[in-house]
Order: structure tokens, then sequence, then C-alpha cells
């Protein structure tokens, strides 16, 4: 017999799977950036404010519809007397700073992308996971189930939750799209799962007499993460503009508070006018969506063993 | 001097600098001649290859030195386009993956007619008369037909088939066949074998051999280089390599071949593993797991020394100035003392057995999903296995052997019989009874890289089974079980905390083998446990199975389609087709005397290191047909050379052919006129195969 042999591979191998999809990641510039994009926003969002000037609700006097980048001697209401106050992306006919807005807006846009989200990632890995781990009957009414509410547009089916509550509110909306938004990823785990449980890993564990449960969190799930995180970091982009979308139509957040779909729906009657009033939220949309969906091809690549290069 | 590769150097540009993939390889084919490359995985044989052929993955990969000249024009400096015009022309290759070299969305036809139009500028009336003619050259039946199907409507051995047919469409004068027959069975590998032989002696084509089968080098080839991290470490005629093997690499390649009549000791092995193409030293590479290493080994590197005409070694103990003098080939074959190879005691207490076991998967079609006919994949199968034995499962790709597995192990549930453990038969519990059997019977896979979990470190996957069997009362009393488990199987306890990815498929092997273990079993199904490895490593785990085997008294059922494992290692053998056994006795009986016709064609087809055994090649027609609708009697009539009327009507019984040797075939039916016959002709045919 042989002496133990020694462990591992002197050099040549990467440490851990995070570090190499960090490596991979740092190749591709334009993911890098995107990533860079996302941070930034986040970083609009939480610190808002810090970052914005004036209060989302606050309303100048005097500072009615005025351009991006001028000054206007305004009175706030509290104030003892007018003050000169400078407006970088001008304000609203309400007389409220856009800049402020739509730093407060991002928080809106942010939390439903990622809440709503997570619930379409719960949703969508339960279903998932069962329907291609138990497979026959059960994956047969799950799956036929998928269809059926992939088949629904999603963004009236979402309009139709919105529109059954009294009044919308930042739960409502992003619990509206979870609820439609799990199809993909429900079906990508599924596809996941009927590769894995067919590897000897699977099969050497219930030859050890693992139970069901136990194969299908500690051996199948694991193995799933790569493509998930991928279809999830596009859906973020998708759930944004969904949530823009019912806030266009008045089914979001509700006035006072900002989204930015909400600020395009008031500026829709202005724009001859003041442009300013839904360009910027609507720039704002376009690139936090681009972002995120630029981050999430980058990851795709990233994790595609395909894709590695020398 | 058709081809000639001097000082070639491939590299590949990697995180961790160069890697040298082929790092100074000088050879030389002649027109006609096959000249072999042979080495373990790793060692830069396919990379020579390619190079030779110009696809190396750009730009990764580069060359940083040398030439190849073909007639005279060196390859390495040709312009792109002459480069195309060279491939497939000048130049043809074969791949070992039939499965993956053709393209499924286009008719066998119009793969066949693309090398033929571009190279040859045919039209498309030639092009097609020309297509049918090489698909019949190639020993296609029906080529008309086979012309307009798809890749999918054909078999394994028939793809490759067409592989050759478009290679030699051209008719090059270089074929590079990168291990043509590995993907395939033995019975397969000998017909593709002999077609390449018989083309090449036809239209006087040069091959070269890529492969890593010291026998299949031994059958086919002309002259041998023996390569190495890089290098070629030796070189010389066939019969120079196999009957003088002297650099200790060779010599410990050879003797780590399984095989019949060296039972009686352990394998050799090598120890250690390959250097990273990246950090190869500065001195002799393969000084770190030579049996015949000293401190000068350190000093040099050595240089292709020549022994005798056309037979050369780098390796510093054939230098005339080395301290003490240069040494004599033989001493480095006798240098290593056999050891007795384990033996387990054995009680001869019946430990598992299986009755009838019969799995037939339904083929399900149509919107209401109804059962349209049964894959028979095991049908009606009767072993016992005896404690501290083992008894081999062998046959080709197909013929139910892994199903048969799973099935005792009730990872699929029988579609009728009974599976014995004691006096409990498995098929009649439930999921919950069956809890504590899942303990007594483990299974070690073929694959060491999809047999553990990637996210799982190598701690938890064999803390795993004790977890689920309440074996140690907390982690830590597992995790000690474990540390003292991994010095069993070779391993450095220390490895719980590091992940599979870090290991090599060797050491892989040894944690699946740790994992089974850990829930003390008795029995374990080894489904192609060696099959996957290099023969070196092969070596490693066979010895540890039996040194395991003799230490724990396991016992095993080894189901593999390397029959010279089989030989070495079990006490009997089952031969299976189509999923029912159709021999069955100790392994000197059914390897001495193989009695059904299809035992005898499958131990003759498989390749011999000594090319002088003189084993006559019984060749098998056609495939093995489907086990939807296998053939009416006895399976095998088809491809049968002594089939009789009886053989078609009904399936043979299994006759006793004395000892514990049985047989289904109707040559052996005492009442049957045939039978002396038979007896009589079995006579001349198992004296050749018995040498097998």
């Amino acid at each position: 017999m042989s002496e133990p042999a020694r462990g591992g591979i002197a050099g040549g191998l990467p440490a851990g799977p995070w570090q190499m999809l960090w490596r991979r990641m740092k190749r591709n510039r334009l993911a890098l950036a995107a990533f860079g994009v996302v941070v930034l926003i986040a970083v609009l969002a939480l610190g808002a404010e810090v970052v914005a000037p004036y209060g989302y609700q606050d309303q100048f006097r005097g500072g009615e519809q005025q351009a991006p980048n001028s000054t206007k001697l305004t009175r706030r209401p509290g104030d003892e007397a007018p003050a000169e106050r400078y407006f970088l992306l001008g304000t609203d006919a309400n007389a409220r700073d856009v800049f402020s807005r739509i730093v407060y807006g991002a928080r809106v846009s942010l939390a439903v992308g990622l809440l709503a989200t997570l619930v379409s990632l719960a949703i969508g890995l339960v279903v998932g996971l069962l329907s291609g781990f138990y497979g026959g009957w059960i994956d047969a009414c799950l799956m036929r189930f998928t269809d059926t509410v992939f088949a629904f547009p999603s963004v009236l089916l979402a309009v139709a939750i919105t529109a059954t509550v009294d009044k919308p509110s930042l739960e409502v909306v992003f619990l509206a799209l979870g609820l439609v938004g799990w199809t993909g990823i429900a079906r990508v785990v599924r596809s996941q799962v009927l590769t894995i449980k067919t590897q000897d890993f699977v099969v050497a564990s219930r030859a050890l007499g693992a139970r069901g449960f136990h194969v299908l969190v500690r051996q199948i799930m694991p193995n799933c993460w790569g493509p998930v995180i991928v279809v999830t970091t596009l859906a973020i982009g998708g759930n944004i503009l969904g949530e823009a979308g019912l806030s266009f139509l008045g089914l979001g957040v509700q006035e006072p508070y900002p989204s930015w779909g909400g600020m395009l729906a008031d500026a829709q009657e202005r724009y001859k006018d003041a442009w300013w009033l839904g360009v910027f939220p609507g720039l704002m949309i376009v690139v936090t969506v681009l972002a995120f969906n630029l981050f999430g091809d980058g990851l795709r690549d990233a994790l595609d063993p395909r894709h590695t290069r020398k | 001097m058709l081809l000639r590769v001097e000082d070639l150097k491939t590299y590949f540009h990697t995180r961790d600098g160069a890697a040298r993939a082929v790092d100074g390889v000088s050879f030389e084919i002649d027109a006609g001649e096959t000249y072999a490359l042979v080495g373990e995985s790793g060692c830069g044989k396919s990379v020579t290859a390619l190079s030779i052929i110009q696809l190396v993955p750009q730009p990764a990969g580069h060359y940083a030195g040398g030439r190849i000249l073909y007639k005279d024009r060196d390859l390495l400096r040709l312009p792109e386009a002459e480069k195309r015009a060279m491939r497939g022309h000048d130049i043809s290759m074969i791949f070992q993956e039939p499965m993956t070299s053709l393209n499924p969305v286009f008719t066998v036809g119009y793969q066949l007619m693309e090398p033929l139009r571009r190279h040859q500028y045919l039209d498309k009336h030639a092009a097609r008369l020309r297509a049918v003619e090489l698909l019949g050259q190639v020993n296609i039946p029906d080529p008309e037909q086979r012309f307009g199907e798809y890749p999918h409507q054909l078999s394994g051995g028939m793809k490759q088939r067409v592989m050759i047919a478009m290679a030699m469409a051209c008719e090059p004068g270089l074929l590079i066949a990168d291990e043509p027959t590995t993907a395939l069975d033995v019975t397969i590998q000998v017909q593709i074998l002999e077609l390449m032989k018989e083309l090449q002696k036809k239209k006087g084509t040069a091959i070269l051999l890529i492969t890593h089968d010291l026998a299949v080098v031994a059958e086919t080839a002309d002259r041998v280089g023996v390569m190495y991290a890089g290098r070629i470490v030796e070189s010389g005629s066939r019969d120079q390599i196999i009957r003088n093997p002297s650099h200790p690499y060779t010599v410990k390649l050879m003797q780590s071949l399984p095989r019949g009549e060296a039972r009686s000791d352990a394998l050799q092995t090598i120890e250690g593993r390959v250097p990273p193409s990246t950090r190869y030293p500065a001195w002799c590479r393969f000084a770190d797991r030579c049996h015949m290493v000293h401190d000068a080994c350190r000093t040099v590197d050595p240089v292709l020394l020549s022994l005798e005409e056309n037979h050369a070694a780098a390796c510093i103990l054939y230098e005339e100035t080395r301290p003490g003098g240069k040494i004599a080939p033989a001493e480095v074959r006798k240098a290593v003392p056999a050891v007795p190879r384990a033996e387990a005691p054995t009680s001869g207490e019946v430990l598992v057995r299986i009755e009838g076991l019969k799995v037939h998967f339904p083929i399900k079609k149509g919107v209401f999903k109804h059962t349209v006919g049964h894959v028979k994949a095991v049908d009606g199968v009767d072993l016992s296995f005896k404690r501290g034995k083992t008894i081999a499962v062998v046959g080709e790709s197909g013929c139910g052997k892994t199903t048969l597995g799973k099935a005792l192990l009730q990872l699929v549930r029988p579609t009728a019989g009974r599976v014995w453990v004691g006096d409990t038969d498995l098929t009649t519990l439930s999921r919950g009874d069956l809890h504590p059997f899942r303990r007594r019977l483990q299974v070690i896979f073929q694959d060491p890289y999809s047999a553990l979990n990637p996210r799982m470190m190598v701690g938890e996957i064999v803390m795993e089974g004790m977890q689920a069997h309440g074996i140690g009362r907390n982690r830590a009393e597992r995790e000690d079980r474990v540390q003292e488990l991994l010095p069993k199987v070779g391993l450095d306890p220390d490895m719980i905390h590091r992940y599979p990815h870090e290991f090599s498929g060797g050491q892989r092997q040894r944690i699946g083998i740790a994992r089974c273990l850990a829930v003390d079993p008795d029995f374990i199904v080894c489904d192609e446990a060696t099959s996957a490895l290099d023969v070196s490593v092969q070596a490693q785990i066979i010895n540890l199975l039996a040194e395991l085997q003799k230490s724990m008294g396991l016992t095993y059922l080894f189901i593999t389609h390397n029959l010279g494992v089989v030989e070495y290692l079990a006490d009997e053998v089952a031969v299976m087709y189509l999923g029912r056994i159709v021999e069955q006795g100790s392994t000197a009986e059914v390897f001495k005397s193989p009695k059904h016709p299809y035992t005898r064609a499958l131990l003759s087809a498989v390749p011999q290191i000594d090319p002088a055994s003189g084993v006559e090649k019984i060749r098998l027609g056609g495939d093995v047909p489907s086990p939807v609708r296998p053939p009416a009697g006895c399976h095998f009539n088809p491809r049968c050379p002594e089939v009789m009327p009886r053989c078609k009507v009904a399936y043979p019984d299994v006759y006793d052919v004395g000892g514990t040797h049985a047989c289904a075939c109707y040559l052996y039916d005492p009442s049957e006129a045939v039978g002396a016959k038979a007896a009589e002709k079995e006579g001349g045919a198992s004296g050749a195969a018995g040498e097998a």
C-alpha cells in the first residue's frame, strides 16, 4: 500500500468558487461597471437623507416648475424668510425639488426590485425543487400551474392584484410583482434539479440512507445556485420596470412619496413645457435596469464553465 | 520520411505561468507505418497531435519552439489558408468520442461529402457516389441507405466508422487517431482496429496513434514513444518497448497492468503524481516517483540515450559516465520485489443472494403516457455472494450490469425477483424498513468527479452516512472517526476541511471509498470503480480494495468491462448479455475454458500485451441489439458464429458444464445431438482462447 498521498494540487487550482467568480468577473469590464452603478444607486437609496439636498415633500413657494440648474428665491412652509435655493434638476408643478425626489424614489425602486425578486425566488425555488425532485404527478401539477401563471400577461396580473386592495402601498406592489414573477425561476431550478439528481453523489447519498429532504436541501440545492443567481439578478431589473409601470398607472406607491414611475405619470401632462420632469426619472429607470441586466449577464458568463478563458 | 517533429514545444498561458504541455518532443513517422504515442492522462500526447494538425486552441496555446516537417514543409510556418488546405487533405484526425464528433443536424452523407467537395473539388453527384463508396469501404452495411441517415440513427461503432470514412475521404498521408477506440466496447474495438489496419495497408497511410492502452499499442503499433510530463522518455520498436521496457516509468507502467497470471502478487504501483506542467523541475521529471531514484537524478535533466538500435530511454541509469557505471535495463525491471497480494479469509457463508431479479423500465408514449413496451435491462438474474469473496459481472455497455447493481441496492426497485440479505427479502421492505440495510450495502462509482458533491467538504461527505445512521453521538465524535478512517484509505487526516475539486481522480476515488467504509458495510458494489483512472492509479485503488477486503472481510460485486482487472481480482465471474447471465463460474474456469460463444468472442477481443500469444480474434458481426425487442430465442443468436435452428426458437436453459461452471447455450445441452460435436469443437477453440 502506498503511504498517505499528499492532498491537493500544489498550484494551478483556484482557492474556492467565490474567488474564481470574482477573478472572472474582474475581466468583464462592462459587468464590473454595471456592478459599480448598482452599488452607486444603492448608496443613493440608503443615504437619501444625506444625499438629497431637500426633503421629498418640501414645497418651495415661488419656485414652481423651475428648469434644471436654476437658482430661485423661494419660501418653504415654516421658513421665516424666503431664501436663495439651487435646483440641480429643476422642480415640479408642486415646487418640489426633482433631484431630491429622484434620490428618494431610488428607495422605492430598489426596495420593490429586491423584495419582489425575493418573493419570486422563494416561490420559484420551492416549486422548482419539489417539481424536479419528486417528479410524477407533483411535477405535472406544479408545472401546469406554472404554465398557467406564465400565460397571464404579468403586468396585467399585477394590476389585477393591486386593484383589489383599497389603498396600494409598497408592500402590495412588491407582493403583487413577486407573485407573478416566479415562473422563470421555477423552471430554471427544476431543470437544474433534473440534471443534478442523476449525478452519482446524489445516488451515493441515497445509498447511504439519507432521507429525501436531506438529499434535496444538502446535496441538490447548493448545486443549483449558479444559474439561479443569474436569473434572479435579471429579474430585479424586470421588477423595477414593473414597479415603474404600476406607479405610472397610479397603482404603485402613493403621493406624496416619490417613485420614478409615479414621477413619469405626473410628467406626461406637462412634457411640452417641462421636459425635465420626465427625462430624469426616465433616465434613472433606464440606467438602473440596464445596470442590473448587464451585471446579470456578466454573472452568467462568469459562472458558465464554457466561458473559461485561460 | 513523411513527418518529422523536431524539439516541439507547445505551451499554454495560465495564471500560474506557462504550462509546458509539450516540452521538447521529437519523433519521425515513415509513410505507411503506425507510430504510437502512449502515456497517462495529462502527459501531453493529445496536445502533440493537435500541434501537428495545427488545431491547438489559440491564443492560449502557442508554439514556443521546434519544427513540424510534413513532406519537408514546416507546418508551424504555413499561412493559415495553407493550413486549412492541409487539414483533411494531407493530415486528418479521428477523435475519441464518436458521439460528439459528428454534427447531429446533418446527414451522414452530407458530412462525408464536405471534405470531398472542398478538397477534391468534386461536384455534388460525383461526391455522392464517392461518399457511398467510402461508406462501403469502412464496412458499413447498406451504404446507400445509411448515406441519408442522421448520426443518432447509428450505433457508436458505426459512427466511428463514419469518422474514419471522413478522415480517409481524401486519402491523407497521415491519419491521427486520438484514442479512437477508448469509448467503444472490446468487440467493436477489434472491428475498428482491424478496419484501420486494412485501410492503412490498402492506401499506404501513416497512422499516429494516441492511446493510454499499452495492449492496443502492442497489437497495432510499429514503433512507440512513451510520453511522460511533456517529453518522450522512451522510444523504440514495439517489440523493444513491450519486451524490453527500459525507462523506469515504462517498466512500472507495464507492471501495474492487472493480469491473470500475477494474481498472487499485489499490483506494482507508481507513487505520487505527475508534477503540474507549470512547475516541472530542472532535473528528471520522474525522479519523485521513481523506484530507482538516487541523488544524481536531481542534478541533471536526462536526454534520450541510445540503448540499442532505434531504442532509446531518457534516464541517467544508462549514462556511461554515471558513478558506478552504466546499468543494464534488466536490472531496472527486476528491481521491484513482488509483494504477496492480500487474500481475505472466507467462511463460505452466503451474505447476499438474488433470485430471478428483473428490472423492466416502461417506455411511455403519447399525451396519456400509455406504456408501449419495456426496456428489459435486467431480465432474470440469479447470483449468490459468499462473504469475503468478489464476484465480477462483466459485459459490454447496455447489457444491464449497472442496473443489476442498482437493483440489488434497491436504488432502483426491481420489477420482479428477490434480494435476500440473510433471511430478509429487501424487495418487500418499505423505505423505512430498508434504512438499516442501507448501512450494510454500499456502492463505489465509476466517475470520481460526479461521485462527490462539489459543495461539501471531505469531512462532511464522509460523515453523511454516519449522521443518517446515528453512528457517533455528536459531530466531534464523528469527526474523530473520519480522522481514523482517512489514513486507512491512504489519505491525510487533515484533509477533512478541503473541497473535492482540490483532489486528483485517484484521491477522490479514495474519498468515495472512505464514505462507504464510514458506515461499516459488509457488501460493496464497485460499479466500474477503476475504469476512469489511469493505469498506475488503477493499480493503487485495486490494491487498496484487496487490502480492505482482507482487513474488513468485505464482499464485492465488481461491475466492469475491463477483463484484465476481473482476471486479476475476482473469485467468480458472471458474463452478462442483454439482461441475462449467459455464463458463470470461477475466474479460472471462465478465463481458461470459456464455453459460451459470446464469452469466447469477448475474451478473444481483449487486446493482448504479448503479441505472440497467438489468440485468434473472433469477430462478431453487428452491434448489441436493443433490449426493448431482444431477438427471439437466444438473445445472442444473430451474432453467434455457432447458431443452430433451435437457438431462434426458445431461450436456452442453464446447463452445468463441470465444477461451478454453468452456461446458457444449447451447445451444452446433453440431449442435443450436436452436444458431442460442440464439446469437440470447444476443445479446439478454448485451447486458443484459454491463453487470453
